[in-house]
C-alpha cells in the first residue's frame, strides 16, 4: 500500500544536547523528518539543519533556500539564501512557555550519488517574540553525492527538548 | 508494519454545518495527520477549525492565532491572519466546483504541557475564477489536552467528502 511510513531513526531530547543526528537512508525512497515541541535552551535562536556524509555532517558553504514565512501578526515575507554552511530555514526559536517549532521535511535524491539533495519543509511554531511562525518552502544541498541523514543543531546553546523521527515513505 | 496509523475515517454527509472528529488524539501520538477528501457545498465559503477538548467541549475562547497564503491560479496572491481569534478560520476554502482536499499535520494536541499546532496544504476550486491552493499555519494557545477536532461553516452547507486521521507512530 503506498503511503507507509517506516521508521528509519528518532531521537527524543530531554536533556539538553549541542545537536541530533538522524541516519539510515540507504534507498532511493523519499524520506520524511517530522519534528514536534522542539524548544532551545537559549531564547531566541535559530535552528539550523545540514546534511550527513557517511553519519558526518557536511559544514561546505553549499546550502540554498527559498521560503515563504507566514507570519500571525504581520506581513508575510520571503526567506531565502544560498551558498551558506547549513540551511537557513527556522528563525527565532523561543523558549517560554508554548514556544516550539514543529517541522516536517520531504527528502528527495538523497541516496543518489549523481544527484543534489533536495528538501521541501512545512513549519509552524510560536517565536520567542511570541508570535505564530512558520516557513514554507524547499532547499538543497548543491553537491551531487550521497546523504545519509540529516544534522539538528542551534545557533547558539543547546536543543532543550523535541522529538525528531526519520521515515521512509514506501 | 507501518508508522503511519489510521485512527479515524469520518463520513461528510450530505448538506452539513459541522462535522465533529472525536477521539482521535491521545498519549499514543504527538504528530497526527487530516486528509480532508472531495468535498463540495452549493456556495462558496470556508471550513473553519476547532479543537475539541478532552470533557468533549468544542474549544471557541478567542485564543486562535493562524496565519494563510491563498495562491490563486487566476490572480496574485493573498495573505491572511490573525491573532485571538475563535477558530482557525478558512482551514479549508472554496468548496464551489467540487472536489475540494486538504493535506496537513496537527502538532501536540494530548500534550497538555503544549499549545496545539497546525499546519496544512489545500488544494481547491472558486468558481468565479479557477483553481487555488493554500498554505495555512495555526495555534491554539491553550496548554491543555485535545482529543479531537470540529470542522464547520456557519452559513453554507457542505456535502460529501471524508476526513481521515492518521497518528505518526514513534517506536523507541
Amino acid at each position: 500500500m503506498a503511503g507507509q511510513l517506516i521508521q528509519v531513526a528518532t531521537e527524543t531530547v530531554t536533556s539538553a544536547v549541542a545537536s541530533v543526528t538522524l541516519t539510515g537512508i540507504d534507498s532511493d525512497d523519499v524520506y520524511m523528518v517530522a519534528m514536534n515541541n522542539i524548544v532551545p535552551v537559549n531564547n531566541a535562536v535559530n535552528l539550523r539543519s545540514r546534511v550527513t556524509k557517511s553519519g558526518t555532517a557536511d559544514t561546505t558553504s553549499n546550502y540554498d533556500v527559498a521560503g515563504k514565512q507566514l507570519k500571525g501578526n504581520t506581513t508575510f515575507s520571503n526567506s531565502y539564501s544560498t551558498n551558506q554552511n547549513a540551511w537557513l530555514i527556522h528563525f527565532n526559536q523561543g523558549n517560554l512557555t508554548g514556544e516550539a517549532n514543529n517541522i516536517i521535511y520531504y527528502l528527495y535524491n538523497f541516496n543518489s550519488s549523481s544527484e543534489y539533495s533536495f528538501i521541501t519543509f512545512e513549519e509552524t511554531g510560536f517565536d520567542s517574540n511570541p508570535n505564530l511562525l512558520g516557513n514554507q518552502g524547499g532547499a538543497v544541498h548543491t553537491v551531487a553525492s550521497a546523504s545519509d541523514g540529516l544534522h539538528f543543531f542551534m545557533t547558539a546553546g543547546n536543543i532543550a527538548s523535541g522529538t525528531f523521527t526519520l521515515y521512509k515513505v514506501i | 508494519m507501518s508508522n503511519l496509523r489510521l485512527i479515524n475515517e469520518t463520513e461528510i454527509g450530505t448538506s452539513v454545518l459541522s462535522v465533529s472528529v472525536t477521539d482521535v488524539f491521545s498519549a499514543d501520538f504527538d504528530i497526527y495527520k487530516i486528509t480532508l477528501e472531495g468535498v463540495t457545498s452549493t456556495g462558496a465559503g470556508g471550513l473553519d477549525l476547532r479543537f475539541i477538548n478532552a470533557s468533549g467541549s468544542v474549544i471557541s475562547a478567542s485564543n486562535y492565532d493562524r496565519a494563510g497564503l491563498q495562491m490563486r491560479s487566476y490572480a496574485n496572491f493573498l495573505e491572511y491572519r490573525a491573532t485571538n481569534d475563535t477558530e482557525l478560520q478558512l482551514y479549508a476554502y472554496s468548496l464551489e466546483g467540487g472536489g475540494e482536499s486538504s493535506v496537513g499535520y496537527v502538532f501536540n494536541p494530548y500534550l497538555s504541557s503544549s499549545y496545539t499546532f497546525s499546519l496544512n496544504q489545500v488544494s481547491s476550486y472558486v468558481d468565479s475564477g479557477g483553481g487555488t491552493s493554500w498554505k495555512n499555519i495555526g495555534v491554539l494557545k491553550q496548554t491543555a489536552s485535545m482529543t479531537g477536532f470540529q470542522l464547520f461553516n456557519s452559513s453554507v452547507n457542505f456535502d460529501n467528502g471524508v476526513i481521515r486521521t492518521y497518528g505518526l507512530r514513534v517506536d523507541s
